[in-house]
């Protein structure tokens, strides 16, 4: 049939047909064109997955996107940034996860270029960080209003450099970036 | 008892008073217009117009309600392993259906949306599924003459999120 136009279906029929589909013939459909990722895209679902026991790297990093994730074993620092792309909220209960501070602006690369609201929190070793900081320039009279790098200090609030929590905000490279990120160097 | 209804092509189908019933929005407009089966009145005086079906696709609706006016109302299940509604097809549905080009199976569907009627509705979202089911992206595509406006990131941003899917 030559006149097959799937866009004659009235927009509830469309939804109706999607709604029958199998998830793998959905998705299929999803990449045909970007009116039919719209439509097969559920706006209203989410999706927490809770991993308790250890899954292997290609079974997460091909699992669709979650509201949450939550890993209770340790992963690999790149698995960590894959899924960081992915999901919404990223939940590792098993340990730190030690970052360098490249992945540290690699995560915050992430981020800044995601569209979705979403909250960032993580710890930093001091003297890395420090030492990050004074490369570009921090010292002892350092105050709040300088920009170190990506970073723009705007807040001290317990004394130069003796400070164990720097409030940073990191805008100046990652245009999107505009959250206020909290590092705890203690 | 008999049902006037006047398609938007001014052709008048006269129904039985079951068969009009099948459609939601026919029942609700006898309903306003104070039409009841026991007063022969009633219904002799007024039809219902019917302006977003044609002569043609009226025909085909009321063959199918003709088939099944007598049915049990079916109530919709999620009851398959993943959760998923499922629709079954009858035989004589698919038979109904499968000679109809995907033009007319699209108008057949917009009147059974505009009548409400959900049981041919369901016939033919299902029919549509299938003929789609276990087909790949570009096949769905050819078939469907669909032109793909996605950018290559976004193609490969979607092939990542949907990768879980594939075999």
């Amino acid at each position: 049939d030559s006149q097959m136009d799937i866009f004659l279906l009235p927009d509830l029929a469309l939804r109706r047909v999607i709604k029958l589909m199998e998830n793998r013939n959905r998705l299929r459909l999803r990449r045909t064109c970007r009116s039919l990722e719209f439509f097969s895209t559920p706006p209203d679902r989410k999706y927490i997955l809770d991993v308790i026991s250890p899954l292997e790297s290609g079974m997460l990093v091909s699992l669709p996107p979650m509201e949450k994730l939550i890993l209770h074993d340790q992963v690999p620092v790149a698995i960590f940034l894959d899924l960081m792309l992915v999901h919404r909220s990223l939940y590792v209960l098993s340990d730190t996860i030690s970052l360098s501070i490249e992945e540290c602006i690699a995560v915050m690369k992430i981020f800044s270029e995601d569209s979705r609201e979403r909250d960032i929190r993580f710890s930093i070793d001091s003297t890395t960080f420090r030492r990050y900081l004074t490369d570009f320039g921090m010292t002892d009279t350092t105050q709040a209003g300088d920009r170190f790098g990506e970073f723009d200090l705007i807040g001290l609030p317990d004394g130069v450099l003796a400070s164990s929590i720097l409030q940073l905000l990191a805008s100046s490279t990652f245009s999107a970036l505009t959250g206020r990120t909290e590092l705890d160097l203690s | 008892p008999n049902v006037k209804l006047v398609t938007s092509d001014n052709e008048e189908f006269v129904v039985d008073f079951r068969i009009a019933k099948m459609s939601v929005t026919v029942s609700r407009l006898m309903e306003a217009m104070n039409m009841s089966e026991t007063d022969d009145a009633s219904l002799l005086s007024n039809s219902i117009p019917l302006p977003n079906v044609t002569k043609a696709v009226m025909a085909r609706v009321i063959e199918w309600c003709e088939k099944h006016k007598n049915d049990e109302p079916k109530e919709e299940k999620e009851n398959d392993k993943r959760g998923r509604t499922t629709h079954v097809v009858s035989d004589w549905d698919k038979e109904f259906l499968k000679n109809d080009e995907f033009g007319r199976l699209c108008q057949l569907m917009g009147a059974a949306n505009y009548l409400e009627i959900k049981g041919l509705f369901n016939d033919i979202s299902q029919t549509i599924a299938n003929m789609i089911h276990g087909k790949k992206s570009d096949e769905i595509a050819e078939m469907f003459n669909i032109h793909c406006d996605l950018t290559e990131a976004e193609k490969k941003e979607i092939r990542k999120k949907t990768a879980w899917c594939e075999d």
